[in-house]
Formats: C-alpha cells, sequence, structure tokens
C-alpha cells in the first residue's frame, strides 16, 4: 500500500504505478517532476539534491497521512542526489475511487511537499550555481 | 548544543555548528547567533527556520531539557 520515501538512486515509475493500481480504486492521478532544461533564458546541466530525510520522510508522511485518511492510496518518493537532466526528482501518485480526487490530492501533495519538506537544490547552471529557494 | 545545518549553510558554514543556548530559549536565538558568527549569511538565516526533535518551531518557548536535536532549515526546494 502507501509507500512514502526519499531515495538515493533511480526512481522506477514502473514499479510505483503498478502498487497504485487496487480493485476499489477506479483513478489514479500521477505526478512525475523531472530535471528541465530551460527555465526562460537559464540553462540547466544538473541538480543536487540534499535532505535532512529523517525530517523530510516524517513531513511527507504528514502529508500522505491526510489522503490516506480520506481512504486513498499514496505513494511519495523523492530521489536525492546528483540529477541529470531528464531524470526524475519526484514521484507522486493517488488512487481513489473516482479520478477527481485523485487529481485533487496529488495536485495538493506536490504543491505542499514543496513548501515544507526539508530538501534542497543546488542548481548547476550555464552561467552559474543556484540554490533553491532563496529569494 | 551542536545544530545541524543543511543546503547552503552546509557547505558554506560546515555541516553542524556548536552554540551555546540558554535553558529556555526561542529559535530566533538560534538563527541570531548564526548571524552574530556568519554575518555573510544572514541573508539565508533571515528566511530559514529552526526544527527541533525534526519538528518546526514557531515562536514557543523551548526548553532545552526537551532538545534531542536542533537543524536550521533553509527554504525548501524539492520537487
Amino acid at each position: 500500500m502507501s509507500l512514502i520515501k526519499i531515495v538515493d538512486e533511480p526512481i522506477d515509475t514502473e514499479v510505483l504505478t503498478k502498487s497504485l493500481i487496487h480493485n476499489e480504486f477506479g483513478g489514479v492521478d500521477i505526478f512525475i517532476g523531472n530535471i528541465r532544461q530551460y527555465t526562460d533564458d537559464i540553462e540547466t546541466e544538473k541538480i543536487e539534491y540534499s535532505t535532512y530525510k529523517a525530517m523530510a520522510e516524517k513531513e511527507m508522511q504528514k502529508l500522505a497521512d491526510t489522503v490516506l485518511a480520506k481512504g486513498m492510496d499514496v505513494v511519495m518518493v523523492h530521489r536525492v542526489g546528483e540529477l541529470q537532466l531528464g531524470d526524475i526528482a519526484v514521484f507522486i501518485g493517488v488512487a481513489a475511487p473516482h479520478r477527481a480526487e485523485a487529481f485533487e490530492n496529488c495536485q495538493m501533495l506536490i504543491d505542499s511537499l514543496k513548501k515544507t519538506v526539508p530538501i534542497w537544490k543546488k542548481e548547476y547552471d550555464k552561467d552559474k550555481i543556484r540554490w533553491g529557494g532563496l529569494e | 548544543m551542536k545544530v545541524k545545518l543543511f543546503s547552503v549553510l552546509a557547505e558554506k558554514i560546515g555541516p553542524t555548528i556548536e552554540l551555546d543556548l540558554p535553558q529556555v530559549f526561542k529559535s530566533s536565538e538560534v538563527l541570531d547567533q548564526i548571524k552574530e558568527k556568519h554575518p555573510d549569511y544572514a541573508d539565508v538565516l533571515n528566511q530559514s527556520l529552526v526544527a527541533v526533535n525534526e519538528e518546526y518551531t514557531n515562536e514557543e518557548d523551548i526548553s532545552l531539557d526537551s532538545v534531542d536535536e536542533i537543524a536550521i532549515i533553509p527554504p525548501v526546494s524539492g520537487g
């Protein structure tokens, strides 16, 4: 059932997707975040993700629990370490009886993860290094 | 008390910093002490939160006796 973790190896989307297929759920919504090459004029070469793992997994679990409490299934996996263009950084999946709640809760989970889960990116751009999140 | 640092702070200052905290303190005092030692990173610290025992703190009083671990959490940027 639900799987919440931070990993330092490639994310296997097929295995994670299959884990969300259950007879009681008619809809699965999945968000996959991968390393993007261009942000406007800035060209990214790679991103290094770091984390405060114990706390990050706790915060992810708190978010997942709000969805699990509504009777849905949740997968949240974030990869850390050095990621190249196209590599998958995050996989969020929600399985629900109907599609509307799957869409809604999947979006809530990724939006909230970006706000509260202690994971940081160090972005190696062509012109310079940028630390994510800083104003 | 050893305080854990992450992200840009860990890279520039180190993975931990030793602070002398009073018996009762607020998260802002933790950040202020680091700012005093490393004024160059005041800007990052002004945007950071403090976690005690892997939970975010606000402006509540924190008793040193209840603390197993303190960490500075710069603005997160996962996803």
